[in-house]
């Protein structure tokens, strides 16, 4: 078989027991978030809370996992939220080694029920699955289980474990592998609760592709032409010997005098890397700097990431001054993971260099993060414990002892241990500060007496929905096309596509002219200068979320793809939107076009939409899903929605762009899809199954 | 460039690096053709696998681990995407290099420093690969040096792998037949930090010579 391996795993923890299935059925699903999403439809009826023990979740990878294309190092794991309203399906997504380790050991899928009596660990190795004893590692870091694990079975085994946040069963934990890589979503607390601590994995099998010559080629086409840098940003933040165009703001940040200043026998240029040269391109992310500011650039080692990733996205940094922290002193990471909990500091005082606080603090509190498996939420835990620090909060939450143990004036004073002061707590079960670990549902349902309306709906908080979800790209990224790429989620959005486009670096013209062609004219405004809703840009987000679901399917990494503009003058900076329908021949010899693959990824959002609804037991997903806070429409009160230099949102204009979104989806002015919607996509079941429910 | 000056550069150049390139004065325009500063060679960052006719460089200051490089060699070599049998070896060592020690924090790969070291075949001169094939499946390029696999003559019997004292010989479970590396570079062409290089013994004498 070619691109699928053609079998599931399913594990069982409350027997022990393992089996293998056929996967084909799924295919139509693609692989990935649509294969779990469909088994998790299947297996996990509408009433069961996330972590009873007939809750399941599935780790998914698809026909383009492995295969050799670029960025394919992707696994979606789906599963019922634990941390938002309504626990819905939800999907994290995670990169690292473990995407081509499932792959290899022959599995499109692993799906994992009951739960165990005692810590245990999933063992799979090819077709040899065990379940094994983990009550030695039970209390371990993230860091110390994946040692253990390779030291035992191999230095190639791959893991991927809770910490402690896990264990403790806290709504934000998450499962880590890879030392950083994150699965996200509250994935934790269902491992804590089934007494999972790790599964590790080797396979020695290999991923079939009807073409790879063909495979080849597109592989040389994609890093040759098409691709940048993170995020594709196509356009370098320093003027090269090639460019045309330079913009400070992109992640292209590598140039002629910008080192890897830490890398072992001497500083490493970063340089030039012009397209056409894909033996370079894994110089222009410069991450670190990106990340921490100029300070890091002393301090960097090198990029890494994902298996499979030319684009190398994780900043891996040595701050020897960490050491007096009783910490390591390494650590790599990327974007929000790179600073998650240092953010919670008023002040930073130096250690060694000048300036160098914020960036201990910052690489500091990943650390600590990543080893006890703590979900940051996409910076919804930080902007918590901020908010019930700048309200004075936390001495109402604690008892007068819990209040006294900890020293407030660190945060002030800029003394770092503060976060581990505050870090410890909160992973702490028994320990008031671990409530501020549930999501921000969950804390306001606990503390609404405490917090009124404020808290979901503040600009401090930056939600996207009073489900408690975050703003991951939302209005401040293309107006209500951004907003509207959240919706169909359960948790923060993590739709790259839009913000690939807005942010690649290129002048809005040239943006401009590359996707009105595409969506119709008006589908983006000017970087805030925002005008009403139009179909161009209901047009627009859907593209967004349809991609964002093909990449999490086929997989790809969305924060990298779609291929929607190109480095190239010559090409325009015109990228080529059906790279992966080209990958999707090659890998399975059977052709298909960009909109036959989009239909497949559609499937995907008809079925999760169908299941958000069974959750929120109504189809009224307008009032009662797809309510954005108040702050959209509060910020700069003096400043009127759809002027110069604000991102504000108009309440009339959103319920229009809503109305306008879901017509894209053939769904009914309540946000809800129909039997025509979901037949036209062969989910005639789903649409029987939302009628006996009273929900059609 | 003649055999005979290509196999005393070689020798020459295996007699200078005989414990890698830590400690060796290399010349700037050596560098330049190694790619690689001085600091990175003294610091045993750098590794050198002479073989017949070329010098495989191996940073591992510039390695990333993205194993594309395993990725490239088996869809070029075996028409699938398959780590497990490639010819050059990084998966099983970019966690923690070759074991998982007490201070592995602060030892090789991506759980310590970063350091990654591909390895490969050396193309051995006296090959207990091309010594222990019991049907000569396994023979030196009589042009390149090369220590090529006829995968149509292999019988699978595993003797290369059990052979090879850096265990780079693998064998293919799914058609039971030896994937030696016979040096056909697709590990270097598409490798996104250029931490890997070939270099040809030509450019290596007048390097050398300069």
């Amino acid at each position: 078989m070619n691109g699928w391996t053609g079998n599931l795993l399913r594990v069982n923890l409350t027997t022990g027991q393992s089996s293998v299935e056929s996967s084909e059925k799924y295919f139509d699903y693609i692989g990935g978030k649509g294969m779990a999403n469909r088994i998790i439809y299947e297996e996990v009826p509408t009433g069961v809370m996330p972590t009873d023990p007939e809750s399941k979740f599935v780790l998914a990878v698809g026909p383009n996992t492995a295969t050799s294309s670029p960025c394919s190092g992707r696994t979606t794991i789906a599963f019922l939220s634990p941390f938002t309203k309504y626990n819905a399906i939800v999907d994290a997504h995670v990169g690292g080694d473990v995407a081509s380790m499932i792959k290899c050991s022959g599995y499109d899928a692993v799906i994992v029920e009951g739960e165990s009596p005692t810590p245990v660990y999933i063992l799979i190795e090819d077709d040899k699955v065990s379940v094994e004893d983990a009550t030695a590692l039970w209390g371990q870091t993230t860091t110390m289980t994946s040692a253990a694990l390779a030291g035992k079975h191999g230095t190639g085994h791959i893991t991927m474990s809770i910490g402690k946040a896990g264990e403790n069963q806290l709504n934000l934990s998450c499962v880590i592998t890879g030392v950083a890589h994150c699965a996200g979503g509250g994935l934790g607390k269902l491992w804590g609760k089934k007494n999972l601590k790790a599964i590790c994995m080797y396979g020695t099998k290999s991923v079939k592709v009807a073409d790879p010559k063909r495979v080849l080629a597109l592989n040389n086409y994609v890093m040759g032409d098409l691709m940048g840098s993170n995020n594709n940003h196509v356009v370098p933040t320093v003027a090269q010997s090639w460019s045309q165009y330079e913009n400070t703001s992109t992640r292209w940040t590598g140039h002629p005098g910008l080192t890897w200043g830490a890398a072992e026998g001497g500083p490493v240029d970063t340089g030039e890397s012009a397209p056409g040269q894909p033996t370079l391109m894994g110089y222009r992310c410069q991450k670190s700097v990106f990340d921490h500011g100029p300070i890091a650039e002393q301090y960097t080692v090198k990029m890494t990431g994902c298996t499979s990733c030319p684009v190398r996205c994780y900043a891996s940094v040595n701050i020897p001054q960490l050491k007096k922290f009783g910490r390591n002193t390494t650590h790599a990471n990327t974007c929000l993971g790179n600073n998650p909990y240092g953010r919670i500091m008023k002040n930073y005082t130096d250690l060694e260099v000048e300036g160098d606080g914020k960036i201990c603090a910052s690489v500091l509190s990943a650390i600590l993060a990543d080893d006890y498996g703590l979900w940051d939420n996409y910076g919804e835990l930080a902007a918590t414990l901020n908010y019930f620090l700048n309200n004075g909060l936390m001495e109402k939450i604690m008892t007068p002892e819990q209040y006294a143990e900890i020293d407030w004036s660190k945060r002030e004073s800029g003394d770092i241990t503060f976060i581990e002061d505050i870090l410890s707590r909160v992973v702490d079960k028994d320990h008031p500060l671990s409530t501020l670990a549930q999501g921000a549902y969950y804390v306001d349902q606990q503390y609404h007496d405490l917090l009124g309306d404020d808290y979901l709906n503040s600009a401090a908080m930056t939600l996207w929905g009073l489900i408690g979800a975050k703003r991951h790209h939302g209005n401040e990224c293309a107006a209500q096309v951004g907003m509207l790429t959240n919706i169909i989620y359960n948790r923060d959005g993590m739709c790259h596509t839009i913000v690939n486009i807005t942010g690649s670096g290129l002048p809005y013209k040239v943006q401009r002219n590359i996707v009105e062609p595409l969506f119709g004219e008006g589908c983006l405004d000017m970087p805030r200068n925002y005008t009403k809703m139009n179909e161009s840009k209901a047009k627009f987000a859907k593209f967004g979320v349809i991609k964002q679901v093909l990449h999490d399917s086929f997989t790809l990494c969305n924060w990298v793809w779609p291929m929607t503009f190109s480095p190239r003058k010559e090409r325009g900076y015109k990228g080529d939107l059906s790279v992966e329908a080209q990958y999707m021949s090659a890998i399975t010899g059977k052709e298909i076009t960009e909109e036959e693959l989009d239909f497949m990824a559609e499937r995907t959002i008809q079925l999760s939409r169908a299941m958000t609804v069974k959750s929120v037991g109504s189809r009224d997903m307008r009032n009662l899903h797809d309510v954005i806070p108040e702050y959209a429409y509060n910020t700069e009160p003096d400043v009127p929605a759809f002027t110069e230099g604000t991102v504000k949102m108009e309440k009339e204009d959103w319920q229009n762009a809503l109305s306008m979104f879901y017509a894209q989806f053939g769904w009914d002015e309540n946000g809800a899809p129909t039997r025509e919607s979901l037949e036209k996509f062969g989910l005639k079941d789903v649409a029987d199954d939302l009628e006996a429910s009273s929900l059609l | 460039m003649s055999i005979f000056s290509r196999e005393y550069t070689r020798r020459e150049f295996v007699k200078l690096t005989a414990k890698g390139l830590a400690g060796v004065t290399l010349t700037s325009p050596m560098l330049a053709v190694l790619g690689c500063t001085a600091a990175q060679a003294e610091s045993g960052q750098v590794e050198v696998m002479p073989m017949s006719d070329y010098v495989l460089v191996a940073n591992k200051a510039k390695c990333t681990g993205c194993q594309r490089c395993e990725y490239n060699c088996t869809m070029t070599n075996d028409g699938k995407a398959h780590p497990f049998i490639s010819r050059i070896h990084t998966r099983d060592y970019v966690q923690y290099g070759k074991e998982v020690t007490a201070d592995f924090l602060e030892g090789a790969g991506l759980f310590g420093n970063w350091s990654i070291a591909p390895e490969t075949c050396r193309q051995c001169d006296n090959a207990p690969c091309v010594n222990a094939c019991p049907v000569d499946a396994i023979e030196p390029d009589p042009i390149t040096g090369v220590r090529m696999l006829d995968q149509d003559t292999c019988i699978g019997c595993g003797a290369c792998v059990k052979a090879c004292p850096f265990g780079m010989a693998k064998m293919d479970p799914e058609i039971n037949k030896s994937t030696k590396c016979i040096a056909c570079g697709a590990c270097v062409a598409g490798c996104p930090t250029n931490a890997l290089k070939i270099v040809l013994y030509e450019d290596l004498a007048a390097a050398m010579g300069a």
